[in-house]
């Protein structure tokens, strides 16, 4: 925040050392420059940690192989590996909650929901995104902003009573197209970083999260789903065409 | 005699001296800067303004000195005026870090999901 400059005194003639003196004291209060915050100062990320702001996050994606997760940053041992591309062959990405600089504090697409660790950041490459989405599981509806300016909004579906979606801060993981556009998916699936929190498999996979399409408009509205956010298939096709792996959502309710 | 009159002329070149300056220089010193005191600092555009002309037989100020009160000769050779540049390191303007690309949209991957659905 910048702080205004005292205004200068036109004094005309002033001989003395006194008046001079006394005009310097008066304008010494000159405003610093207020200094950004720069990256890697050790400060949260844009919408870290639940706080669903305006301002655009950090994507990072591995550059490698394989990437080492440490549970504190400059540990020596890594208390994880995860391999790149992940299972579906996509480019391994992260959500960045905290850009230390050498060190980047991420959100884990592992159990338990919400896990984060630290990587370092020549390892992966840096991107950001304005955009995130909200979900709210009681209302039924999601809004997709992008920065202060909410750009979709729109009705879904939810997990059922015994397979709820649970609340958290995700992000998107990879973007499928299922071969058979009027399955089960839709036309597109976003898989989350979350799990179900009460299956521990499903359909052969680990029960992750996703987001994504139906033609059923039943669908939508009711608590439906294993798990999954379900939205109309408009929807999840303006979303794969513009939204980003590594896009926050937040789900609420 | 003799000595009214030394003590006259005394007294006429003190007040050119001390006496006729102009107002706005009245905090400035009473002996005229040397050569080397002169400031940086431009000098009125007419230093001799107010300066009363030595009466006959009154002996002048010495010549090569910094002349009138006000007035500066040239800097000595090799004197240079101080750099207003900022020296390194101080008030040195500071690169900005590289901003992140912006992430574009992915191309989906045709696969069967197996999500929670």
């Amino acid at each position: 925040m910048r702080r205004s400059t005292p205004p200068r005194r036109t004094t005309g003639a002033l001989p003395s050392l006194a008046a001079a003196a006394a005009l310097a004291a008066l304008t010494a209060c000159s405003s610093a420059p207020a200094s950004e915050d720069a990256p890697g100062t050790g400060e949260p990320a844009a919408g870290a940690s639940g706080d669903a702001g305006a301002e655009a996050v950090e994507i990072a994606t591995v550059v490698g192989g394989e990437v080492d997760v440490h549970a504190e940053k400059e540990d020596a041992e890594a208390s994880q590996t995860l391999t790149s591309p992940n299972d579906f062959g996509v480019d391994r990405t992260f959500l960045v909650e905290r850009n230390e600089g050498e060190w980047l504090e991420v959100l884990l697409p592992v159990r338990p929901n919400g896990s984060t660790g630290w990587i370092r950041s020549d390892e992966v490459e840096l991107s950001t995104t304005a955009f995130r989405v909200e979900i709210d599981t009681e209302a039924f509806e999601f809004t997709v902003h992008d920065g202060e300016e909410e750009v979709r909004a729109g009705v879904i579906g939810t997990g059922a009573n015994e397979t709820p979606t649970p609340p958290g801060r995700y992000y998107f993981t990879e973007l499928l197209r299922p071969p058979d556009p009027d399955g089960d998916y839709g036309v597109y699936a976003f898989g989350l970083s979350g799990f179900s929190e009460t299956l521990e498999t499903f359909a052969g996979g680990p029960g992750q999260l996703a987001v994504h399409g139906t033609d059923d408009e039943d669908a939508l509205g009711r608590q439906v789903s294993h798990g999954c956010i379900r939205v109309s298939n408009d929807d999840i096709t303006w979303m794969a065409e513009n939204l980003p792996i590594g896009t926050p959502v937040e789900i609420s309710g | 005699m003799r000595l009214k009159t030394s003590l006259f002329a005394a007294g006429i070149a003190a007040f050119a001296l001390f006496g006729a300056a102009p107002a706005f220089a009245a905090d400035e010193p009473a002996v005229p800067p040397s050569q080397s005191d002169c400031p940086a600092v431009p000098v009125p555009a007419d230093p001799a303004e107010g300066v009363v002309a030595p009466e006959e037989g009154v002996v002048a100020p010495e010549e090569g000195g910094a002349g009138l009160p006000g007035e500066c000769a040239e800097p000595e050779p090799g004197v240079e005026a101080p750099s207003e540049e900022p020296s390194p390191g101080e008030g040195a303007s500071v690169e900005p870090d590289p901003v992140a690309p912006e992430a574009a949209p992915a191309p989906p991957v045709e696969q069967d999901p197996n999500y929670t659905g």
